[in-house]
């Protein structure tokens, strides 16, 4: 029996598209662009997988419901291990932990996951984009209000101001740091400096997010190629361990906040941890989800990189920075490099590459153990995993 | 204020009261029927335990607002911004997600005290929202 998916399965191939927009390309090409060159990387060819994941049935992923099922036909493979959970954004982070599940217990040898998006110039709308969802069942409660996608981040940011202090510009540092880390990749949607002025005086979206608080949208994708421990030795680029993984959700719904300023990022995080048997202080650097400046902040409190309610004093005190306890978004993250709905799959491929040595934006030295952080929904999913250098 | 259709809400047979307690001017929630707890959103079970046995309990429509956001930028025909997203705490317990009317945005404050008001969103829907309390 499986108990723990530590040392099992490994990342041997990683690639995130260089494209920020992308007009009139579908976005099963860009899957297929990313899946190519991620099994170039592996060494490994299309004859070798045999499992698929992907989420591609939000707005502008050209899937339908049965996402995984149309990018398998399109991509011409034929799967016989396949994942479309959809959790929201975080999504690509759940099927890396269950594809190393899968291949742990032989149920599959070699799996891609694979994300893609085409946001800037998709002309079907979704009725998802804005709000989340349908307004039936508890949605008819919340979505007649004209609710909006960033009024909603913006209610919890408001909330965990006045519980804990935090403050507007401990939110703009944060987006000041993933921009400092941006400038050093040549693919980022933003790169020019950014100061906590230049956040605070951006148009006011919905208090207290500015636009600068906001993730920037991008066309583009990404794919990862998993293997066995024993196959993952055989490929061409030294593998990334998955040595921990854990996956939690939490309240949907808005009106349950008490339950979301404690994300169930505290269950997923230490769970994945200590799967790795490592601590937050063994961790070198951290890749957080960031629609907006308060999901990393609250991601940093539930990791336990510091305590409930003092990440706006620790971002503000540099912890988060190249020299800092815990470097984040090393390639600009979504707030400055990357966003096309979801994020997962970027966050995904920066903590590969970080291992590796081949940061996108600002290498941390002696890069060992990273955490990758996904989250879905309001902070209502989150999907963790551990990577490193050598198998746990 | 006209709802668009894409936000009128899908009534079930589960929250049909809700909404005709609405049309009365009357703020309702679900009581699990065994604890005496309250639940809201309403289900036709008591969530967690999956039990049957939850009924309607008509409430004060005093609340505090816990949280609010003055939304600036909207996809959405109306209200015009800006306008007022808030999730309060009613005076009974629950939480609900609405909107705030008739109040300055600047003068919103966590804490504040509202009470329930209903306005008509076309249909015959009274959507309940709330606006600051003496």
């Amino acid at each position: 029996m499986v108990t723990s998916v530590a040392g099992r399965a490994a990342i041997v191939g990683a690639h995130e598209s260089p494209r920020r927009s992308a007009p009139g390309v579908h976005p099963f090409e860009i899957h297929a662009e990313c899946v190519a060159a991620a099994l170039a990387d592996a060494g490994l060819g299309a004859e070798d997988v045999d499992g698929l994941c992907t989420a591609a049935g939000d707005f502008a992923e050209g899937g339908a419901y049965t996402d995984v099922l149309d990018l398998a036909d399109y991509l011409g493979v034929r799967p016989t291990y396949f994942d479309s959970t959809d959790v929201g954004g975080g999504s690509y982070v759940a099927h890396v932990g269950h594809a190393a599940a899968a291949i742990a217990s032989g149920l599959a040898e070699v799996v891609v996951v694979s994300y893609a998006a085409c946001p800037r110039w998709w002309p079907i709308p979704s009725p998802f984009w804005d709000g989340l969802q349908w307004p039936a069942g508890a949605g008819q409660f919340e979505m007649p209000y004209s609710m909006t996608l960033i009024g909603m981040f913006a209610m919890l940011a408001r909330r965990h101001m006045h519980v804990y202090g935090t403050t507007a510009e401990q939110l703009a540092a944060i987006a000041v740091a993933c921009r400092a880390n941006a400038a050093h990749n040549p693919h980022a949607r933003f790169r020019d400096p950014l100061t906590v002025e230049d956040v605070l005086e951006s148009t006011m979206i919905a208090s207290p997010l500015h636009k600068l608080d906001c993730c920037v949208v991008t066309d583009g994708g990404g794919a990862v190629v998993l293997t066995s421990a024993e196959r993952a030795l055989d490929c061409r680029r030294p593998p990334v361990w998955v040595n921990g993984y854990g996956e939690a959700l939490g309240s949907f719904n808005l009106a349950d906040l008490s339950g979301r300023l404690v994300s169930p990022v505290a269950v997923s995080g230490p769970r994945a941890l200590a799967m790795a048997g490592l601590s937050p202080e063994q961790i070198d650097v951290a890749q957080l989800y960031d629609a907006f400046t308060i999901t990393p902040l609250i991601a940093l409190e539930d990791l336990g990189f510091c305590d409930k309610g003092d990440a706006g004093a620790f971002v503000a005190a540099g912890a988060i920075g190249p020299d800092g306890a815990i470097p984040i978004n090393t390639d600009g993250g979504g707030l400055s490099s990357n966003h096309g709905g979801r994020r997962g799959m970027y966050a995904l491929i920066e903590g590969v590459r970080s291992l590796r040595g081949e940061s996108a934006g600002r290498q941390v030295a002696d890069c060992r153990n990273a955490v990758v952080q996904g989250l879905g929904g309001i902070m209502a999913a989150a999907t963790t995993v551990v990577l490193g250098v050598e198998a746990a | 204020m006209s709802l668009d259709s894409a936000l009128e809400p899908v009534v079930d047979e589960v929250t049909a009261p809700f909404w005709a307690a609405a049309a009365e001017g009357r703020l309702i929630v679900q009581r699990v029927t065994a604890t005496g707890a309250l639940q809201w959103p309403p289900r036709g079970f008591a969530a967690a335990t999956l039990r049957p046995g939850v009924e309607w309990v008509q409430v004060s429509g005093r609340a505090r607002v816990s949280t609010f956001s003055v939304v600036h930028r909207s996809t959405h025909a109306a209200p015009p911004v800006p306008y007022v997203l808030a999730v309060v705490e009613l005076d009974e317990g629950p939480s609900m997600v609405t909107r705030l009317v008739d109040v300055e945005p600047g003068a919103v404050q966590i804490g504040m005290a509202v009470a329930v008001a209903f306005e008509p969103v076309g249909d015959g829907v009274a959507l309940p929202v709330f606006r600051p309390a003496p």
